[in-house]
């Protein structure tokens, strides 16, 4: 559980820490758009090259990235298996009533992978930019919305916080798990039936505990003026020649991945 | 010589990073004893507690309950994390239930108690940790903070542990309630074959429990004996209560009462019995 670092901020001042956070976030979309158009393993591979640089740019530590994956690993390793087995097509491998199929291996495998690189990708989004900075950014790039009669403000400010949340959570749950632990429940024992016993025992309290902070923060920003005037900004934003340099990298990129899809 | 209840082999902690956070901690602790750890902030006092039940396998070193290796399998790991009961730091930590009531059953429920041997033994918690009864139904996040620190404990105690470890008792709650918290814990002690060890900054109160004293300075053991002795005699980088520091005063001004001295009724007796017979205090008893 402690393994799941998505939605982390790693301090630092490196030349992708102090990118303008629209720019981060403009980047993480492009890249998302490569994603979901790539098709050949050359495109992957460009995918995989990708995230790189900002992450050897920010100094960001490869083992955190890693053990951050692999907190995902058991889904991934469900989902590939899921796919191989349930997608029909050309049969690659029999046995026990089983059937993995060519069209199912591949689908396992590509989806297997953008997730992975949708998490490693999007990682460095919260890796190097502060709640308050990913919030200013996508207040900024939501700024249109206003005409809708939206603000622009409160749903920067969800999506910041809930990002925010996941390792809030991650922690909470491990928490529980500690009392619990330390209680007598035995999360490492058991069938199946005593492990979904105690995946119950412990998300009823989580979820309550979600419902508690989400409350307690509430609180704690009506309470520090939020939403009574217009809001300002310590650090106004402001795009430089490096946010301009990588967000046409970025664009040569998402087009060369379609180019070799 | 009794056998040890709880003995640590040369315990080593690291973080993921290879830092030390524990280094060849050794300590026997015997029933019928309190075992009072101090030391400053960080120096590994609430990761040595949470060693003690398994919650932490060592990197290095055994943790022995009744001279068996808590980690040898998984039935002797349940067995010691019934037969030590560890209550957190922050209690808000340690509840999680929809109800205290609920939190309090979870331990006998989760080893298989029937309905009505739980609902006994959460009565029986509640009364120990001095808890109203109307307070069951509550959730623990609506209790106060000295509620919910008694509320933590009950959680611990349904589970019959022999021995009590806990993670600054004494926070949070006024003097009187930690007195009486104390007594209590005292009492338990002393009811069978049990033993206590208590992390705490407030060394005042929980001195007057404690046997002995072990001292943690940057994971190490920098003092482990008699309480007054290691207290008084040695450097160990902890404030003095206010008792030795008014011991140390008389004696600066020729008043010997003595600087192992932990509790103000003993400090009275003492100042009582100079009185008539040297006649250092005044002149005489008013």
């Amino acid at each position: 559980m402690h393994n799941i670092t998505l939605g982390q901020y790693l301090p630092g001042d490196s030349l992708i820490h102090r990118l303008d956070p629209r720019t981060k976030v403009t980047l993480t979309l492009l890249y998302l758009i490569a994603l979901a158009g790539a098709r050949t393993m050359a495109a992957y591979a460009l995918l995989l090259a990708w995230p790189l640089i900002p992450a050897f740019l920010a100094g960001l530590p490869p083992k955190k990235m890693l053990r951050g994956l692999s907190g995902f690993a058991g889904f991934l390793v469900f989902m590939a298996a899921a796919a191989a087995l349930l997608t029909p097509g050309e049969p690659l491998w029999q046995g026990a009533g089983l059937t993995v199929s060519r069209e199912g291996l591949w689908t396992g495998l590509t989806w297997t992978a953008r997730i992975v690189l949708f998490l490693a990708g999007s990682s460095i989004l919260t890796y190097t930019t502060t709640p308050i900075r990913l919030m200013e950014g996508l207040a900024a790039m939501l700024a249109p919305l206003r005409r809708l009669g939206l603000n622009p403000g409160d749903i920067a400010l969800m999506l910041a916080l809930a990002l925010r949340f996941l390792p809030i959570m991650t922690e909470e749950a491990e928490r529980i798990m500690q009392a619990q632990i330390s209680r007598g429940a035995p999360f490492d024992e058991g069938g199946l039936l005593q492990k979904a016993r105690m995946l119950t025992a412990l998300f009823v309290p989580l979820f309550r505990r979600a419902a508690e902070r989400a409350e307690h923060l509430s609180v704690a920003i009506v309470s520090r003026c939020y939403g009574d005037g217009n809001r300002t900004s310590l650090h106004p934003l402001r795009l430089r020649a490096a946010d301009f340099v990588f967000l046409l990298g970025a664009l040569a990129a998402t087009a060369a991945v379609f180019i070799v899809s | 010589m009794p056998e040890a209840l709880l003995r640590l082999d040369a315990l080593t902690c690291a973080y993921a990073d290879g830092a030390p956070v524990l280094s060849d901690v050794g300590l026997e602790i015997r029933a019928g004893e309190t075992l009072l750890i101090a030391g400053t902030p960080g120096s590994g006092k609430s990761t040595l507690l949470r060693h003690l039940n398994g919650l932490l396998r060592p990197a290095s070193g055994r943790v022995l309950l009744r001279g068996k290796d808590i980690h040898r399998d998984k039935k002797t790991l349940r067995h010691a994390r019934a037969e030590v009961g560890l209550v957190f730091q922050f209690p808000e930590h340690q509840l999680f239930a929809a109800t205290v009531a609920e939190d309090i059953a979870f331990g006998p429920r989760w080893r298989g108690l029937g309905a009505e041997e739980t609902a006994a033994r959460v009565e029986e918690a509640r009364i120990f940790a001095d808890l109203a009864p109307e307070i069951l139904s509550r959730p623990p996040q609506a209790l106060s903070g000295g509620e919910k620190r008694r509320a933590a404990l009950a959680g611990v105690m349904a589970a019959h542990p022999s021995v009590l470890a806990l993670d600054e008792p004494l926070a949070g709650l006024d003097p009187l309630t930690g007195r009486e918290l104390m007594a209590r814990l005292r009492e338990w002690r002393d009811g069978g074959e049990r033993a206590l060890i208590i992390v705490t900054h407030d060394l005042e109160e929980a001195a007057r429990t404690s046997d002995r004293l072990l001292v943690l300075r940057e994971g190490r053991v920098a003092a482990l004996g008699p309480l007054p002795q290691v207290l008084l005699g040695e450097e160990t980088g902890l404030p003095l209560p206010a008792m030795p520091l008014l011991g140390r005063a008389l004696a600066a001004r020729g008043i010997a009462t003595g600087e192992d001295v932990l509790s103000a009724d003993e400090m009275a007796e003492r100042l009582l019995a100079l009185w008539p017979a040297e006649g250092k205090v005044g002149g005489g008893r008013a």
